[in-house]
């Protein structure tokens, strides 16, 4: 029921959007998600060793994937994947993650930092 | 590096937007994902559903930039108590900041504002009509001490913003006609909360009542002189749906409770401190109110175990019970409950000193669904009541003991024999608790995760072997266990290497030793609280930090033997550090330039 594209993708031999490598990562992944779905600690653990074992170019082939093939909870997992490695952490350090470069105007970046600076992170309870 | 892109060519707009929808709605990485190209910056900006803002001394261009830029902001939080942003600060000098500071409480405490070197512009009512066209998919607003929006502000939001789910209005002065408005146009709105809310009368929640009765669930309304039965009412008369209500007010008598209790049947959720309300009350919420599952009594004087036995007979729902300075009530009537209310699985009983062993007792044998239980400043609570409990409620997974000087080992001993599940034990100031109760809950209690003993000075190494060795804790917290000395977290630091926080503040007697044991055995480490701990140098908080590279917060004042160098160390090795209390003349200047932008520096002037 979850693999809807899957049947497509094996007849269409044409098929750039899923290599060989990324189906084998990706296909397995329902039996896996099953078993560890009622143990959030195992998931975590599984997490930290994807990410360990994945450079952050495989992470994003594989959220292309599990979108191609219409897999819903591989997306989700996936893609809190990468928001997971990337959340609370500084501009460089998200840039130099995925390779990329600033393409902001000198003084663009700065404006923008004030602008930001004027909403706040939450404060404690009354 | 160019070329090295390994994102922005492979995953089309969307799938980035999935990425950004699943980032905590935390301010600091949408901040950074938004700055990291310009691509980011526009697609960050459609998935941002929630912003928070200290609107103060805001100029108006920016609030309607942000407006402007996300589009798709569902949850909107104005805080006037924020303080201004860190450059801003800066930029004003040291001293305009105190006595802004100082503007900050007068003005919370009421009265106009003053006139000042620095000039205070609190969220106008025209901004927040911005505010509303701008973000006409608004679905939460919280309004936090906006001491200059009126009537005619909320109104016009209103106006614009009929999405609105969730409205908070703390210390505002609202008048009747803004809260008429949102009656009259806010058809989903399903929470209210008033708080300090002065300009509000019984005609504007009445208003109110008539407009959203049919939507409206949450209903929650605290220090508001002005609001009384009479609204109480009207909420009783339209607001069939109600689940929750909470009321914090001395303007509220069982009329307007009873008003509520008859008229709204699908109540789960009832908090009430309010001191003329009565057993008269409690006995019809009994009657009517069979759906409730979650009852809160504060401060109540005129409550007796007549009104619990009427909540015992018919709330057989019930599932979580606080009971708090409630002077009156006793262990019959704890008993009532007991016997009556068979899912009960939290309970909480705080400062009601005529409740004793006996109610506990009843508890026990009757609540076997019991997973919570917190005791707090209940000196007639002896062991045999814990007894009962670990013999009964099998499935009890957190105990709290605050103050419970007749409580002591014998209890713990039967807690730890019967409630093999446990996972969170807080003990505070129980003096009578020491190594033998400690040690057979680390012999029994496998699955405790999180373990808090402080003040307990009968506590020493012994309990901490015995905890080392059974259990795998997240959390330990012993500052102010003085018998605990480097023996006893040596232990932990061996048998807990899933630690994530650690307390050991005032612990007179711990050293280095201890440190880098710490530091070789709990990698895992984010939080550790040292204060006041006379003994540990540089040498052992260096050791600490080689290895526990995850370490966001670390508290060492007091601290004879750390000096700058140390402090500098943990800054240094600590790459994700985002909180030092320290004195201030302990940072040099280096540290203080290094610490850049991600680090949140907490100096203490000591």
């Amino acid at each position: 029921m979850k693999f809807c594209t899957v049947k497509q993708y094996f007849d269409d031999e044409n098929n750039n959007n899923v290599t060989n490598g990324i189906a084998t990562t990706v296909i397995p992944l329902p039996n896996k998600h099953l078993k560890i779905k009622a143990n959030n600690k195992e998931m975590e653990q599984y997490e930290q060793e994807l990410l360990r074992n994945v450079m952050p170019q495989e992470l994003t082939k594989l959220i292309l994937a599990a979108n191609y093939l219409n897999f819903k909870e591989a997306l989700d997992f996936f893609c809190r994947t990468v928001a997971n490695a990337i959340q609370n952490k500084s501009v460089d350090y998200v840039r130099k993650f995925f390779g990329l470069e600033s393409d902001f105007e000198p003084g663009e970046e700065e404006k923008l930092c004030k602008e930001f600076a004027w909403s706040f992170e939450g404060v404690d309870e009354d | 590096m160019r070329g090295h892109d390994r994102i922005n060519r492979c995953l089309p707009d969307e799938l980035l937007i999935e990425i950004f929808r699943r980032l905590h709605d935390s301010k600091p990485s949408r901040d950074a994902c938004s700055l990291v190209c310009k691509r980011w910056l526009n697609l960050e900006r459609l998935s941002r559903s929630t912003l928070h803002i200290g609107a103060s001394g805001c100029p108006d261009h920016y609030l309607s930039r942000i407006t402007r830029r996300f589009v798709n902001v569902k949850t909107v939080h104005i805080d006037e108590r924020l303080p201004l942003p860190i450059q801003f600060r800066r930029r004003c000098g040291s001293e305009s900041t105190s006595s802004y500071t100082k503007k900050r409480r007068y003005v919370k405490e009421k009265s106009g504002s003053e006139d000042g070197d620095f000039e205070m512009s609190c969220i106008s009512d025209a901004m927040l009509s911005v505010l509303g066209e701008g973000f006409s998919k608004l679905e939460k607003l919280s309004l936090i001490w906006c001491n200059n929006v009126t009537s005619s502000g909320l109104a016009s939001l209103a106006q614009k913003c009929c999405l609105l789910k969730s409205l908070d209005l703390q210390g505002c002065y609202v008048g009747d006609p803004g809260l008429a408005a949102v009656g009259q146009c806010c058809k989903r709105l399903e929470d209210l909360n008033l708080r300090f809310c002065e300009g509000l009368t019984d005609a504007g929640v009445v208003e109110l009542a008539l407009g959203c009765g049919k939507s409206l669930n949450t209903l929650g309304v605290a220090a508001c002189a002005k609001i009384t039965d009479i609204s109480l009412e009207a909420v009783g008369l339209h607001c069939k749906s109600l689940e929750t209500l909470s009321l914090d007010s001395e303007y509220v008598s069982d009329k307007g409770m009873l008003a509520v209790a008859k008229g709204c049947p699908l109540l789960k959720v009832l908090k009430i401190q309010c001191v003329n309300v009565t057993d008269e009350a409690l006995a019809v919420v009994g009657t009517c109110c069979l759906s409730l599952e979650f009852l809160a009594l504060y401060s109540l004087q005129k409550f007796t175990d007549k009104g619990l036995r009427a909540i015992g007979s018919g709330c057989k729902k019930l599932k979580n019970l606080t009971l708090s300075d409630c002077y009156f009530l006793s262990d019959k009537g704890l008993e009532a409950i007991a016997t009556g209310c068979k899912e009960l699985t939290h309970l909480e009983v705080n400062g009601c000193h005529n409740i004793g062993t006996l109610g506990l007792e009843s508890i026990g044998k009757y609540c076997q669904q019991l997973t919570e239980l917190a005791l707090l400043f209940c000196q007639k609570i002896g062991n045999k009541a814990l007894l009962e409990v670990g013999r009964g409620c099998n499935k009890l997974q957190a105990l709290h003991l605050v103050d419970c000087s007749s409580i002591g080992d014998e209890g713990i001993c039967g807690i730890a024999r019967g409630c093999r599940n446990l996972k969170k034990l807080h003990i505070r100031r129980c003096y009578e608790i020491g190594n033998k109760g400690i040690s057979a809950i680390g012999e029994y209690c496998n699955s405790l995760t999180d373990l808090s003993l402080r003040f307990c000075d009968r506590v020493g190494d012994e309990a901490l072997v015995a905890i080392g060795q059974g259990c795998s804790l997240h959390h330990l917290n012993v500052s102010g266990c003085h018998q605990i000395g480097d023996a006893g977290i040596i232990a932990i630091a061996r048998g807990c290497p899933q630690l994530r926080s650690l307390d050991i503040s005032v612990l007179q007697n711990l050293g280095d030793m201890a440190m880098a044991e710490l530091g070789e055995g709990c990698p895992l480490l984010k939080e550790i609280l040292l204060s006041h701990c006379r003994q540990i140098t540089d040498v052992g908080i260096g050791h600490l930090v080689r290895n526990c590279s995850l370490l966001e917060s670390c508290h060492m004042v007091y601290c004879p033997g750390i000096t700058a160098a140390g402090v500098a160390t943990v800054v240094s090795s600590c790459t994700n550090i985002k909180k030092v209390l320290v004195e201030k003349w302990k940072v040099s200047e280096r540290t203080k330039r290094r610490s850049g932008s991600v680090i949140t520096y907490l100096c203490m002037e000591l």
